[in-house]
């Protein structure tokens, strides 16, 4: 997600950041559903295949392949816990690879649009988006201040850590361990006590800025569907339908081998 | 326009009054400036002509305030704002949007204008202020001037009758002072009521109609600008200097003196960025230094690296004579960052400073701990926590925790923004002890007052290739 | 104390009842006529600001302490619960979880495209903790805040166990796996009620949260 707050100097003319932003959350909510219901791996793989297209359409190689490993990490962590679990406790039978394919099929359709989504929207886009939504009010706003101030927070959290740097400590996995009271007391601290007095400043200048005057709001600029998000949009249902017509054809049978 | 009788007001839980029989009048055209020590009721007053007191803070309020004939507490915040445009000291917490346009349109947006009237307001205002060519940039990217003067502009473009700046250039170097003072005069021709509250007084020399002094919640005096000129008023009311010339200029250079902290061939530049420092020699000597050039000629970056929180690419520290490494920079300095909040991690103002104090020996500790307390006059603030702290007491206590390290390099960015006459003073006799000590001080500061009272040369920012300097 | 504009004794007086201070539940007559809705532009903004912390803050236990690891759960689980408490503290109203559980879910869902599985299980425990707040005395009571919490934590695990089986339906061991980390992360949710409720009372120390 760090990537997304970067500043992108000159991001690539996709046709997928021509897409509206919720084009793209459809389709996440679309695949989402969509490997819920499939459990066979030839279906699933040509989600994966088809979403795989979908995130490199990006045309971001470098930065895609390292999310993929960085989500290959997360699966090898979780792998080797499972084993460091097995040999503690032998009834939680330590897993076949080959029997984790379909999870693993799945995981990759989830991190394909999560991808495409994630790194070709810039925040302002997405409160542009946002806006046309039409949100209730009590929705809306929270929803705005969390997106504006997530960057903030990843800029206070670096100065936080520089001024504990100056103070003579490191953050590190061993100071979370051996102290957690003083790491909690150290980070967390300042950043919660920041977050409450930054909603107190932010609050008050909304109500200076007379926002909630009126309970609905008049987009200055409007996002619009346009042809390209039809043809995306036609183009991922067909795909589903064709992963859900493979899986009704051949169904999978319990416990899959391949 | 501005009307406020009788007015007394507690904030809640509070014995004393934040105001006590408080009146005053603006009219529109008219510019006042209210001004008086920390704590003296000057920012309450601006809370009650927009409303958030007594609307968001509560409290309990006698007397009656209108603006623009009506009575606030008859409206809600929303509707006063119809009225008054506030502008405050960190814009930055304004923002909703994180473009400059789209931050310009977000109040429109909730007034239900068409996008076409919205865009022609915005414009007009932005044209106005000099910030139309910002409208594509990124809002946390602009110099605190640019952040103002962005605020100010989608305030003036929701076409207020008053305007209510509250500290507004705490945080402005000079140039971007004398500019905002330029636009406060265009709005009063155009017949706006306007009240500035600040501490900093002399860029409002030729713009203020009139001028109140409060003093515990009272109004304790009020009249022209040229009473301030009085040296026993302005000492009396803990107010800071009416008129300052720029003592930058005058400076001598840091080279001329005898090196304490020498740096040679300097190179530095932050990842992908471009050379900040290529090849910099120079030498500070011990003392105070200010550090003086442009916003984003890496004032602050050179801060860093000369602490050791930033590591050089290449280049040679010694301090004292003898080579130091980064770590060793870090352990004998103290930083004090120019936003408090991130700095103060602990439950009681004594523990926050022990923590710092934590190097020195056990039995001097108390003492010392005790003397700084007293010297930036927290003393009574002991048992009290840290973030509960006004803005101003937040600032003294970073600072006294630097010194409470006793480094032998302190580094101290904008240490007196938003502070009265009477804590600068405290805090320029604390960073003068600190110099005479022996340590090598070096000031980022826009305030000027600050430069002519402690600096003893300049060190100027991008550094010119300065004569080889005796290693 | 409920002194509001039109009171013969003191015609200019207006004062706020302390009880309205900060929850707004209790509005003193002067509150309710300017009142605008059930949500003041504060609460939401609070609640935006807190949510934008739960996330900056599990993405930092992540890049602190590593991947999937129990150190990392344990932390993850108690930043978010802790932070939970702070928040039901703050903005001491009926629907505060459920809205804070919204936001959380349908920015994930902008920002990352992921977290759609959660939504149901997630409104699911958050009325149901609603409902258990209300049924112990609402907002006021601290004892209800906590356990209301906490219920939370319980239902939205469970649910998530639930969904998680869907996932895996066809490994039943993978399923003891999901459990035992869930077991671990509601470790750390229990510190975060504790550590949450120290957190409260710092601030009211502090005056930022008032009682």
């Amino acid at each position: 997600m760090l990537v997304l707050f970067g500043n992108d100097p000159a991001p690539q003319p996709t046709w997928i950041r021509r897409l509206d932003v919720r084009t793209k959350m459809a389709i996440s909510a679309l695949a989402s559903t969509a490997v819920m219901a499939l459990n066979q791996p030839w279906s699933l793989s040509l989600l994966v295949v088809a979403s795989t297209l979908y995130a490199l359409s990006l045309r971001r190689l470098k930065l895609v392949l390292v999310c993929y490993l960085a989500v290959l990490f997360l699966g090898a962590t979780a792998l080797l816990f499972i084993h460091g679990l097995h040999w503690v406790w032998p009834r939680a039978s330590a897993t076949r690879i080959q029997d984790l394919i379909v999870p693993f099929l799945r995981t990759g359709v989830m991190v394909n649009v999560m991808l495409a989504l994630a790194l070709s929207s810039n925040i302002q886009s997405i409160l542009t988006g946002l806006k046309s939504l039409r949100l209730p009010f009590c929705i809306f706003i929270p929803a705005v201040v969390m997106i504006r101030f997530i960057p903030n927070f990843i800029e206070d959290v670096r100065q936080i850590a520089e001024t504990v740097r100056i103070r003579g400590y490191r953050f590190t996995p061993w100071l979370l361990g051996s102290r957690p009271l003083l790491a909690v007391r150290l980070l967390f601290a300042p950043l919660l006590f920041r977050a409450l007095r930054t909603s107190d400043e932010l609050g008050m200048a909304a109500e200076l800025k007379g926002i909630g005057y009126s309970r609905i709001l008049s987009p200055y600029k409007s996002v619009h569907f346009g042809k390209l998000d039809v043809g995306v949009g036609l183009t991922a249902l067909l795909l589903v339908a064709a992963a859900l017509a493979v899986q009704l054809l051949f169904p999978a049978s319990p416990g899959v081998r391949i | 326009m501005i009307a406020l009788d009788h007015i007394h007001y507690a904030y809640p839980f509070q014995t004393c009054k934040a105001l006590d029989d408080v009146c005053l009048r603006i009219r529109p055209g008219e510019a006042v400036l209210c001004t008086g020590r920390s704590g003296s009721g000057k920012s309450t007053l601006a809370r009650l002509i927009n409303g958030l007191c007594p609307h968001v803070f509560r409290g309990d309020l006698r007397g009656r305030v209108t603006v623009a004939g009506q009575d606030n507490l008859a409206r809600r915040i929303s509707e006063i704002a119809h009225d008054v445009g506030t502008l405050f000291q960190d814009p930055e917490h304004q923002f909703f949007a994180l473009a400059v346009e789209d931050e310009m349109a977000f109040a429109h947006e909730w007034r239900n204008r068409t996008p076409a009237e919205i865009q022609r307001r915005i414009e007009e205002a932005a044209d106005s202020l000099g910030v139309r060519p910002l409208f594509g940039s990124v809002l946390h990217a602009l110099s605190e001037g640019e952040k103002q003067k962005v605020a100010l502009a989608s305030i003036m473009s929701l076409k207020p009758k008053v305007l209510v700046l509250d500290e507004p250039t705490a945080n402005l170097d000079p140039e971007a002072t004398m500019d905002l003072g330029r636009h406060i005069l265009r709005f009063k021709k155009e017949g706006m009521a306007i009240l500035v509250v600040d501490h900093r007084l002399y860029w409002l020399r030729d713009i203020v109609d009139r001028v109140i002094v409060m003093d515990r919640g009272r109004i304790a005096l009020e009249g022209g600008f040229t009473m301030l000129s009085d040296h026993s008023l302005r000492a009396h009311y803990g107010l800071r200097l009416d008129s300052v010339s720029d003592p930058r200029p005058g400076l001598t250079e840091s080279f001329l003196h005898d090196g304490f902290l020498q740096v040679e061939g300097l190179h530095f530049s932050y990842r992908r960025g471009r050379d900040l420092f290529n090849g910099a020699s120079f030498q500070l000597p011990r003392g105070v230094t200010g550090i003086i050039g442009n916003n984003g000629a890496g004032k602050t970056t050179l801060a860093r690296v000369l602490t050791g929180l930033n590591s050089k690419r290449a280049g040679k520290i010694r301090l004292d004579g003898k080579p130091v490494s980064p770590h060793e920079l870090l352990r004998r300095s103290s930083l004090v960052l120019q936003n408090t909040d991130h700095q103060l991690h602990m439950k009681t103002v004594v523990a926050e400073m022990e923590l710092s104090a934590a190097r020195v020996s056990t039995r001097l500790r108390e003492t010392l701990v005790a003397g700084y307390l007293r010297d930036l006059d927290l003393a009574h603030l002991v048992k009290r926590h840290p973030q509960s702290l006004s803005g101003g007491e937040k600032q003294r206590l970073a600072i006294a925790c630097g010194l409470a390290k006793q480094p032998d390099v302190l580094v101290l960015d904008e240490p007196t923004s938003g502070l009265d006459g009477r804590n600068l003073q405290r805090i320029a006799a604390a960073i003068r002890m600190t110099a005479d000590r022996g340590a090598c001080v070096l000031l980022i500061s826009h305030d000027l007052e600050l430069i002519a009272s402690v600096c003893d040369c300049a060190l100027r920012v991008p550094i010119k290739t300065s004569p080889p300097t005796p290693i | 104390m409920d002194l509001s504009l039109d009171n013969p004794d003191h015609p200019e007086r207006v004062a706020y009842s302390h009880a309205s201070v900060e929850g707004g539940v209790l509005s003193t007559r002067l509150n309710s006529r300017l009142r605008h809705g059930y949500w003041e532009v504060r609460d939401l903004v609070t609640i935006g600001v807190l949510a934008a912390m739960t996330k900056v803050a599990s993405l930092l236990v992540a890049l602190v302490g590593g991947g999937m690891n129990p150190l990392t759960l344990v932390f993850k689980n108690l930043v978010f619960t802790s932070l939970l408490v702070v928040l039901l503290f703050k903005v001491p109203k009926s629907g505060s979880l459920i809205l804070f559980m919204v936001i959380n879910i349908l920015v994930t869902m902008l920002l990352m495209g992921s977290g759609f599985f959660l939504m149901p299980s997630m409104l699911l425990a958050g009325i149901i903790a609603e409902g258990v707040i209300l049924a112990l005395g609402g907002y006021q009571r601290t004892f209800g805040i906590i356990i209301g919490a906490a219920v939370y934590d319980v239902l939205f695990k469970t649910g998530s166990l639930a969904i998680s089986w869907v996932l895996i339906r066809e490994q039943p061991q993978l399923l003891w796996i999901s459990a035992i980390m869930v077991a671990i992360g509601y470790i750390g949710s229990l510190a975060g009620l504790v550590t949450g409720f120290l957190f409260v009372k710092e601030l009211r120390h502090a005056g930022i949260i008032r009682e």
